[in-house]
C-alpha cells in the first residue's frame, strides 16, 4: 500500500512540474492506452515437469496450458515531444500447475505406495501497478511511432479461490498398477487462507503505435517483463517434499510463473488528449 | 474599305509584336507565356499509364515499364527544374523554324513541342515524348537562323528514329546509366545517321548548304564564351580606381580545343569525321537552296541577344563570375545603357566580395589549367587580387553603379548587402583608406620625391643599404628606381566615398551592428561550457518559433525507397498526398499557406509556374552557400512575389522514407542460442526498419538567407495523419515567436 501511496505522490508531482508548453502528437499532453496481453507460457511448460490438467464432467483431462492473457490500463503524460512518463495498472490471468510424487509406506498394510497428485490447473490473478518512462528516438511525437518503454513496477499475484479439482493415484509396488484414489481431494490441498505472493518487475516493453485518428492510435508490441521476489533463488528447486500442496508451494509456483513470464504481445488502443 | 482594316489590322499585330520584344535596357528573364501544355500538367504517373498502351518496339513489357519510369521521371524533373520555359519567344522562334523544316510533315508538326531551357551548356536534344529541348547557351554561339535549322533537324531525326529506345537497350544490356542525360548520348552511328537524315530535312527547307559545316565549329567552341574579345587591362580603371597592369596575365592562353581529337572511347565521333562524313552527303544533293535567315537576320540577332542576357543570369545563378564579366564585357559594347546588365554587375561584385570573404573564391573561377582564350583575363586577375583590393572594387564598382542609378532599389539593396559583409570583415578597415585617389597620391608622392635629396632617391645609392627581402619587393615594382608602391592601390580606391556623408553614415550603423554581435559572441564565449550547452539547447528547441501567420509553400516532395533505389510512382503518389497533409495542418495550426505546386499549375496557369522557377533558381542559389546571405538573381521577380502574397517566407519541405528491417540472419543464428535475445532483436529489427525524414526550410525573400532549416528523424511510416502531426507541430512552432 505503501509503495502505490509514493508512486501516486510521485505522478502527481511530475504532473506538477508539467509545462504546457511540451506537446505530442496533434498537440497532446496526456494519453489513455488500453491494451490486451497475451502470451504462450512456453518457457514456464518447457522448464515443468508437469502435465497440465482441466475439469471436465468430474474428471481431469491432460490439456495443454496454451495462453495466458492480461489487461493493462495506462496514463502517460507527455513531458517533451519524445519523452513521457506513464502510470500503469493492470492484470493477468495465468494458471500454475503442479504434479506431486511421493514414496509412502503405508503403516497398516506394510505396502510401499507411490502416489502421484495431480490436480486442475490453479487460476492466477495478478496486479500490478508500475510507473514507467516512454521515449522515442528524437523528434517522434509521442505516443505516435516507435516507442521505447522501461518500468519498475509491483506485483501481487493471488490464487482465486475455486473449488479445484485433484486426483491422486498410486501404483502398487506388487503390480505396478496404478489405482485411483478418489477422495483424497480436500485432504492434500491446504487453501483455508487467501495464497498470494508478490513480485517485483522490470519491464521493457517495444511499441508501435499507428494513427487511426487525430487522437486514436493503434498500439501493439512486446513487453519483456522480469518478475522478481525474495524467494526467487530457491522458488525452482523442488521443495515440495510433503504430502498436501501447502500454502507456500502454491506461492512458489506462482513465482515461478512469474519468472517465466518473460514476453508478452500486447495490442490496444491509445487515446490522446 | 475591307483593303484598309487589313492593314489597321495588319499594323496592330506589328505593333503587338514590337511592343511585345524584349527592351534590352530593361531586360527581364524569360518567363512562360500562355496556356500551360500539357507537359507540365500532367502528373507522371498518368503518362506513364498512357505511354503504356503503346508499344515500345522490342522491349518486354518489364523493360518497358523501366524506360518509360525513367523518361518520364527524368524529362518531369526537368521541366519543372524552373529551367525550362515555354510559350517565350525563343520557344516560339524555335518552333517556327521546326515548323518551316516539317513544313511538309503535318503529324510530325503537331505531335513535337519545342521549349527552352536556361542553361549555359550549349545543347540540344530530343526525348521519346516528342519534346525538344535547345538551352539559350547554343543559341548564344549561333551565327544563323540556318545553324540552328541544322541542330533542329538532327534532333528531329534522333526523334523520328527512336535513337532513345536503341540507347535504352544498350544502356541495360551494359549496364550504363539510365538517366535522361546518359539515353541522350547516342553511338557514333547514331550521330552519323542523325546528321545524314537531318542534312535531308534541312534541305528539303532551303537552307543554304555554306552553313553546314561551320556549325560543327559553333559546337567544338561551345565551352568558350560567345564572343573572343580582348580584355582590356584598364576594364576596371576609372578616374576613382587605379588597378595596376601586373595583376593581369603577360601571356595569352591559347584555344586547345582541336577537329581531329582523339574519339575511340568518345561516344560521339570527332568533329572532323563528322565535317567529312557531312561533306560527302552534302554532295548528294543538288538542289541547295540559299536560305540562311527565313525569319530575318534582326530577328535572329534578337533572340540570340535575348539567350546572351540570359547566360549572364545563368552564370550569376551559378556564380560564375568571372564568365558573367566577361559576357558583361561584350553586352555592354552593344547595350552599354541596360539596366539589367548594370544591376547583374552588381550582384557579381557583391558575389566576388562573399566569396572573398569567405576564403572560397577558387570554386566561382576556373582552374590555372583549364584557362583559355581572352576569358583567361578577367579569371587571373579575379585569382589575384587580394581580398583587401576585392572588397575595394566590388564597394567602387556597386557605388559608381548605384550612382549612375540612384533610384534603382535593387542596385540600392545590393550596395546594403555589402556594407554589411564589409563592416564584418576584419581586413577592411576604412580608417586604412586614403583621402586621395591613386592619380592624387601618385603625384603627391612624386612632388616629395622631387624635394628629397639625390641620393635618398637614388635607386642604386639606396640599394646599397637595401637588405634582401627590400630588393626582392623593389623588384616587384614596375621599375628600379623608389616608386609609388603601386600594391596598395585599394587604399586610395574610395577616396570620394570617404566624404559621402551617406555611405558613412551607414557604414557606421552596420559596422555598430556588427559590433554588437560580436560583443553577444564574447559574452557567450565568457559562459561555461554548461550554460553555453543550455543556451544552445534552448535555441535548438526554438529554431522554429520565427512568429509566421502566411507562408508560400513550394512543391513539397517525397522520395521513397525500396532496396535503396528510389521508388518513383511511390514516390509521386506520396508527394501528392503530403500536400494535402500540408494543407490540411496549415489549416488546423491557422496558418495561411499559399501552395505553389505541380498538383495545382492547370488551375492557377502560367504564373503560378514562373513564380515557381524563380523560387526554385533561389533555392538553387542559397542552397550552393550557407555561410553568407545571397543577393537573389530574380530580386525583381520575388518582390512581386512577396507583394503579390504579402509574405517573405517561402517553405521547402520534403521527405523520405525507406524501410528496411534491420535484421541479419547471422544474428538471428547466433539469438537462437541466447533466448529470449531473438524474441527482442526480431521485433526491434522489424520495427525499427521505417526511417522516415521530414525536411523543413524557411527561406526569407528579404534578406536572402535560409530563416530556418531542420530535420525531422522518426521511425515510422509517411502515413497521412503521421505527416499531418508532424507537420502540425512544425506548423504551430512556426507560428510561436520565440522569447529567448
Amino acid at each position: 500500500m505503501k509503495s502505490k501511496v509514493v508512486l501516486i505522490v510521485c505522478f502527481l508531482i511530475v504532473l506538477k512540474g508539467y509545462s504546457q508548453s511540451n506537446k505530442g502528437y496533434y498537440n497532446s499532453k496526456f494519453y489513455i492506452s488500453l491494451d490486451a496481453l497475451m502470451n504462450a507460457p512456453i518457457l514456464y511448460n518447457f522448464r515443468s515437469s508437469s502435465d497440465v490438467y482441466s475439469k471436465c464432467d468430474e474428471n481431469l483431462n491432460q490439456k495443454g496450458d496454451k495462453f495466458n492473457f492480461g489487461f493493462r490500463a495506462c496514463l502517460g503524460v507527455i513531458l517533451k515531444r519524445n519523452f513521457a512518463f506513464c502510470l500503469e495498472g493492470g492484470i493477468d490471468f495465468s494458471n500454475v500447475y503442479s504434479e506431486k510424487s511421493i514414496y509412502y509406506e503405508d503403516s497398516i498394510s506394510g505396502q510401499n505406495l507411490n502416489l502421484n497428485v495431480i490436480h486442475e490447473n490453479l487460476d492466477i490473478q495478478t496486479f500490478s501497478v508500475m510507473p514507467k518512462i516512454e521515449f522515442s528516438v528524437k523528434n517522434s511525437l509521442l505516443p505516435l511511432g516507435l516507442s521505447h518503454q522501461f518500468g519498475i513496477g509491483f506485483n501481487r499475484s493471488k490464487l482465486v479461490n475455486n473449488d479445484y479439482a485433484s486426483l491422486v493415484t498410486y501404483q502398487s509396488s506388487l503390480d505396478n498398477s496404478y489405482v485411483l484414489i478418489d477422495d483424497f481431494n480436500k485432504k492434500y490441498f491446504d487453501f483455508n487462507n487467501q495464497i498470494s505472493t508478490k513480485t517485483f518487475t522490470i519491464m521493457y516493453a517495444l511499441n508501435m503505435k499507428t494513427a487511426l485518428s487525430k487522437s486514436l492510435l493503434l498500439n501493439y508490441g512486446f513487453r519483456y517483463t522480469l518478475n522478481l521476489n525474495s524467494s526467487v533463488l530457491n522458488m525452482t528447486s523442488n521443495s515440495i517434499n510433503h504430502f498436501y500442496l501447502s500454502q507456500q508451494d502454491v506461492s512458489k509456483l506462482i513465482n515461478k510463473q512469474r519468472l517465466y513470464n518473460l514476453i508478452n504481445f500486447n495490442l490496444g488502443l491509445t487515446y490522446a488528449f | 474599305m475591307i483593303f484598309k482594316k487589313l492593314i489597321c489590322i495588319l499594323l496592330l499585330f506589328i505593333s503587338f509584336g514590337v511592343l511585345s520584344q524584349q527592351d534590352f535596357n530593361n531586360f527581364k528573364t524569360l518567363n512562360s507565356v500562355g496556356k500551360i501544355p500539357s507537359d507540365f500538367s500532367s502528373l507522371t504517373y498518368q503518362k506513364i499509364a498512357e505511354d503504356l498502351k503503346t508499344n515500345k518496339g522490342n522491349l518486354s513489357k518489364a523493360q518497358e515499364k523501366v524506360f518509360l519510369q525513367g523518361i518520364h521521371y527524368g524529362i518531369d524533373d526537368l521541366l519543372h527544374s524552373g529551367m525550362v520555359v515555354y510559350g517565350d519567344e525563343i520557344s516560339l522562334y524555335i518552333k517556327s523554324i521546326a515548323d518551316r523544316l516539317l513544313e511538309n510533315k503535318s503529324d510530325l508538326k503537331s505531335h513535337l513541342r519545342f521549349y527552352t531551357l536556361k542553361s549555359n551548356e550549349s545543347n540540344a536534344f530530343s526525348t521519346d515524348q516528342g519534346i525538344v529541348f535547345v538551352t539559350t547557351g547554343l543559341i548564344s554561339q549561333l551565327t544563323n537562323e540556318a545553324q540552328l535549322a541544322f541542330v533542329l533537324a538532327h534532333e528531329i531525326s534522333h526523334y523520328t528514329e527512336k535513337h532513345v529506345i536503341e540507347s535504352f537497350e544498350y544502356r541495360t544490356k551494359n549496364k550504363r546509366d539510365l538517366s535522361i542525360r546518359g539515353l541522350s548520348v547516342y553511338s557514333k552511328e547514331k550521330e552519323f545517321e542523325a546528321d545524314r537524315l537531318g542534312l535531308k530535312i534541312y534541305n528539303e527547307a532551303g537552307y543554304s548548304k555554306e552553313e553546314l559545316l561551320p556549325s560543327f565549329d559553333v559546337l567544338m567552341y561551345s565551352y568558350l564564351p560567345f564572343d573572343e574579345i580582348e580584355f582590356p587591362k584598364s576594364y576596371f580603371s576609372n578616374n576613382h580606381i587605379f588597378i595596376p597592369e601586373n595583376l593581369f596575365p603577360t601571356k595569352k592562353y591559347e584555344i586547345k580545343a582541336v577537329e581531329d581529337y582523339y574519339d575511340s572511347i568518345s561516344s560521339h565521333p570527332n568533329i572532323k569525321k563528322r565535317k567529312d562524313e557531312l561533306s560527302t552527303e552534302i554532295e548528294n544533293f543538288s538542289n541547295w537552296g540559299d536560305k540562311v535567315f527565313v525569319f530575318g537576320r534582326s530577328k535572329f540577332e534578337y533572340i540570340r541577344n535575348l539567350c546572351r542576357f540570359e547566360s549572364v543570369r545563368t552564370d550569376v545563378l551559378d556564380a560564375n563570375y568571372a564568365d558573367a564579366i566577361y559576357s558583361i564585357f561584350i553586352l555592354e559594347r552593344e547595350f552599354p545603357n541596360s539596366i539589367y546588365l548594370k544591376r547583374m554587375k552588381a550582384q557579381i561584385w557583391l558575389g566576388l566580395a562573399q566569396f572573398k570573404k569567405n576564403g572560397n573564391i577558387n570554386e566561382t573561377l576556373d582552374r590555372n589549367d583549364d584557362l583559355e582564350g581572352e576569358i583567361a583575363s578577367v579569371h587571373f586577375f579575379l585569382k589575384k587580387i587580394n581580398k583587401e583590393g576585392m572588397f575595394t572594387l566590388a564597394l567602387r564598382e556597386i557605388f559608381d553603379l548605384k550612382k549612375s542609378l540612384p533610384d534603382d532599389k535593387q542596385i540600392d539593396a545590393i550596395y546594403n548587402y555589402l556594407l554589411k559583409e564589409l563592416a564584418s570583415a576584419i581586413s577592411f578597415k576604412i580608417e586604412n583608406y586614403s583621402k586621395k585617389n591613386f592619380q592624387e597620391a601618385s603625384k603627391e608622392f612624386l612632388e616629395t620625391k622631387s624635394k628629397l635629396p639625390i641620393n635618398i632617391t637614388d635607386s642604386t645609392a639606396l640599394k646599397k643599404t637595401e637588405s634582401k627581402y627590400d630588393k626582392i619587393k623593389s623588384k616587384k615594382n614596375t621599375d628600379n628606381s623608389v616608386n609609388f608602391d603601386s600594391t596598395k592601390f585599394y587604399l586610395y580606391g574610395i577616396s570620394d566615398l570617404l566624404d559621402d556623408s551617406l555611405f558613412s553614415q551607414r557604414f557606421a550603423i552596420e559596422k555598430e551592428h556588427f559590433l554588437e554581435s560580436e560583443k553577444d559572441r564574447e559574452a557567450f564565449e565568457s559562459l561555461s561550457y554548461k550554460q553555453q550547452s543550455k543556451i544552445l539547447k534552448e535555441i535548438k528547441e526554438t529554431e522554429l518559433q520565427i512568429g509566421v501567420n502566411e507562408l508560400i509553400v513550394v512543391e513539397p516532395m517525397v522520395f521513397s525507397y525500396k532496396h535503396g533505389v528510389i521508388d518513383l510512382l511511390k514516390s509521386e503518389k506520396l508527394k501528392h498526398l503530403y500536400s494535402q497533409v500540408i494543407e490540411s495542418s496549415a489549416s488546423d495550426s491557422e496558418i495561411k499557406v499559399f501552395t505553389i505546386d505541380r498538383d495545382n499549375l492547370e488551375l492557377k496557369g502560367t504564373s503560378i509556374f514562373n513564380e515557381r522557377s524563380a523560387l526554385f533558381s533561389f533555392m538553387q542559389q542559397v542552397s550552393r552557400e550557407d555561410n553568407f546571405n545571397i543577393f537573389p538573381v530574380d530580386h525583381e521577380l520575388l518582390e512581386e512575389i512577396k507583394t503579390n502574397y504579402g509574405t517573405s517566407k517561402v517553405l521547402f519541405t520534403w521527405v523520405e522514407h525507406q524501410y528496411s528491417p534491420r535484421i541479419s540472419p547471422s544474428m538471428v543464428f547466433l539469438s537462437l542460442f541466447i533466448y529470449p535475445v531473438l524474441t527482442v532483436y526480431v521485433p526491434l529489427g522489424v520495427f525499427s526498419g521505417h526511417d522516415t525524414e521530414m525536411n523543413v526550410i524557411i527561406l526569407d525573400i528579404e534578406k536572402g538567407s535560409i530563416d530556418v532549416g531542420s530535420s525531422y528523424y522518426f521511425k515510422d511510416t509517411p502515413k497521412k495523419l503521421h505527416l499531418g502531426a508532424h507537420m502540425f507541430h512544425i506548423f504551430n512552432d512556426l507560428k510561436t515567436k520565440k522569447t529567448i
